[in-house]
């Protein structure tokens, strides 16, 4: 065997391991709401938070489709904040994401400065929290396993179920609903350590 | 002993490492067109795919898009060196392997684990069976095995705990790789036994060709020894053809310079005949000369002998003149003796009898010396007459050569004559010669080039 062989081999297991270590690097958690009428305001109990051009929000979308289209309901049942920064136009946030979403039925929200998203404690694009028909929180995270990547997770199958399950049945009022966590994979909204003013003149 | 028992398992795996050897390069080779193809693909892919990661409104190159490029030069760079350097080697057959599905775990990773990328680990493993190679098949594998289950598993395993759906979804694949292997090894399998049977049909032919190729090489050594032999007689030929060739130019030129100097003998023979002509019309006029003199000199002796003769009767003459002399002395002596006797009266007679005696005297002087003048006469006309036989001789000596003369001129100038024909003779004969050299000359040569 060659000498430069292993070298090789090492070189190929450092590269990878940095798109592996990239790829399961969560953003960030954001807070939990436990509960919130934000959603039911908005029609819908699946309310994600979406960074317009975040790649990575293209699997969680994939997997939220997945999870409607087992779960058979309807488009409505989710809503999508677009983040938009403060002073940007609306077309900021039109691209492959937002047309995804609406060719997908979703609802489409824009969200300046993420406001919205983070009523819901929402700060990482492509976290999704799921929300019963009393407003209490039954699942908050990401959907996909890890950045930007399909496939079945724990996450999505979650998700799934929830939405499966028609309203009003939960299947025992006298047990506490649990929530499910899991880490977010994705571009955070906004970069909490400037000031919104800040930002919208580094957008201009 | 049947000749299939004749092939040993040895051989028969010996023949099919030699053929897999060639499939080994082949397979390597194509390889070399895949690896760029496929780095191409997916550095595309991860430019188009996520080409920026976001934070707000700020963005920057995506990790993908560097990571793509440097890590598929990275797995291109050694199969690709391997391949040109020794494609048939196990490193690069295995290099290969690894390569190709780090590649497809790239792909996998760029395309956000699509599904429909998943393909590529299949198609990557049925190109790998290329190879026709369980050892690669089964690197391959556990390189696709390692990638799920440290993407998939370890990672979120390691910082968020078990994940069920994962770990399901890599054994799904997992046994999706496994079902594809046992049909590619199986197809391997198949495959090499194939090729065994063709490596034992391969050497029965050889068998049975090693004989034919004796027999072939015995005819092939006949026939080249026949063509060498034909070769060297041909190339005599050619040599014999080529000196005869040079001889007949040569003989060419000498017969031209033959012709030449029996031109300029016959010029100078016919010149020279002239020579002899003139010498003979001068030798002619010699003979005629000396002729000429011969005749004077017989006119000459002749004289001499007249004058010889003459002068005898010179003598007779004085010898009458003495004897009268004789008698008037002694007349004049009687005279004398009468006058005396006479005195006085024969005084005068004795004047003239003395006159008388003188006279007599005189004349007795006069015939002696006439006489010796006439001997002298006689004797310058023996001499004369002794000269001129002499001179005659010697002219007719001379003459009798130049007849010889003329007659050696005339023989030489017949034989010059007789010489000229010749020479004539021989340059028509140098005329026919040199027709006949340059007929040679063609026909020699035609035979050098037939040769």
């Amino acid at each position: 065997m060659r000498w430069w062989f292993p070298l090789w081999i090492v070189a190929i297991l450092g590269g990878f391991g940095l798109l592996w270590s990239y790829g399961a690097s969560e953003g960030p958690r954001g807070t939990l709401v436990p509960e919130s009428s934000v959603p039911s305001e908005l029609g819908s109990r699946v309310v994600v938070a979406a960074h317009p051009h975040c790649p990575c929000t293209l699997a969680t979308f994939t997997e939220i489709e997945r999870a409607v289209a087992r779960a058979r309901v309807s488009g409505d049942d989710i809503t999508v904040l677009f983040f938009v920064p403060v002073g940007a136009d609306e077309s900021w946030a039109h691209g492959s994401l937002w047309n995804r979403a609406g060719r997908a039925g979703w609802r489409r929200r824009l969200d300046p400065d993420s406001r919205l998203a983070a009523e819901l404690g929402l700060e990482t694009s492509g976290h999704t929290v799921f929300y019963d028909e009393d407003g209490a929180l039954r699942f908050s995270g990401g959907v996909t396993a890890s950045r930007g990547h399909e496939g079945a997770n724990t996450g999505s199958v979650t998700l799934g179920d929830l939405l499966r399950r028609s309203p009003n049945s939960r299947p025992d009022a006298s047990v506490e609903p649990k929530c499910v966590v899991t880490p977010v994979f994705g571009c955070p909204l906004t970069d909490r350590s400037t000031s919104p003013a800040t930002r919208s003149e580094a957008l201009r | 002993m049947n000749e299939a028992e004749s092939i040993s398992p040895a051989e028969i795996q010996e023949r099919t490492q030699q053929s897999l050897q060639g499939v080994w390069a082949r397979s390597s080779r194509i390889f070399r067109y895949v690896f760029p193809l496929q780095f191409v693909v997916v550095a595309t892919l991860a430019f188009i795919v996520t080409p920026n990661t976001w934070v707000g409104e700020t963005s920057e190159v995506h990790l993908h898009v560097w990571t793509s490029i440097g890590l598929g030069l990275l797995l291109c760079l050694v199969p690709m060196v391997l391949s040109f350097q020794a494609p048939d080697s196990a490193a690069c057959r295995h290099a290969t392997a690894i390569g190709q599905m780090a590649m497809a775990g790239l792909l996998v990773h760029v395309t956000g684990g699509r599904i429909e990328s998943h393909f590529h680990y299949f198609a990557v493993l049925a190109i790998l069976a290329f190879y026709r190679d369980y050892p690669v098949i089964l690197t391959a594998t556990v390189v696709a095995a390692g990638d799920h289950l440290v993407r998939g598993v370890f990672f979120p395993l390691s910082l968020y705990g078990l994940d069920q759906v994962s770990i399901w979804r890599v054994i799904e694949h997992a046994t999706h790789v496994v079902f594809e292997d046992v049909f590619l090894v199986l197809g391997i399998w198949y495959s090499r036994r194939e090729m065994d049977d063709a490596s034992r049909m391969q050497l029965l032919n050889e068998q049975v060709l090693a004989q034919s190729s004796q027999d072939r090489d015995h005819a092939r050594q006949e026939v080249a020894d026949a063509r060498s032999a034909s070769e060297k007689r041909e190339a005599e030929v050619a040599k014999l053809a080529s000196d005869i060739t040079g001889a007949v130019a040569d003989l060419d030129d000498r017969v031209r310079l033959t012709a030449e100097s029996a031109g300029s003998m016959r010029e100078t023979m016919l010149g020279f005949s002239s020579v002899l002509a003139s010498g003979g019309s001068a030798v002619d006029q010699t003979g005629q000369q000396l002729e000429n003199v011969v005749r004077a000199a017989q006119e000459a002796s002749a004289a001499i002998e007249d004058l010889a003769r003459e002068s005898a009767q010179i003598n007779d003459i004085t010898q009458l003149i003495n004897s009268i002399a004789e008698r008037t002395n002694l007349l004049s002596l009687n005279a004398s003796v009468e006058a005396s006797r006479a005195g006085d009266a024969g005084r005068g007679f004795a004047v003239v009898a003395n006159e008388v005696k003188q006279l007599s005297s005189a004349t007795v002087e006069s015939t002696r010396k006439i006489e010796e003048v006439a001997a002298s006469i006689r004797e310058l006309s023996q001499r004369a007459l002794a000269a001129v036989e002499q001179n005659r001789a010697q002219v007719d000596q001379t003459l009798a050569q130049s007849h010889e003369s003329r007659s050696s001129f005339e023989t030489a100038r017949s034989t010059v004559s007789e010489l000229v024909v010749m020479v004539q003779s021989v340059a028509d004969l140098n005329e026919q010669v040199q027709g006949m050299s340059a007929s040679i000359a063609q026909h020699v040569k035609s035979v050098a080039q037939s040769a």
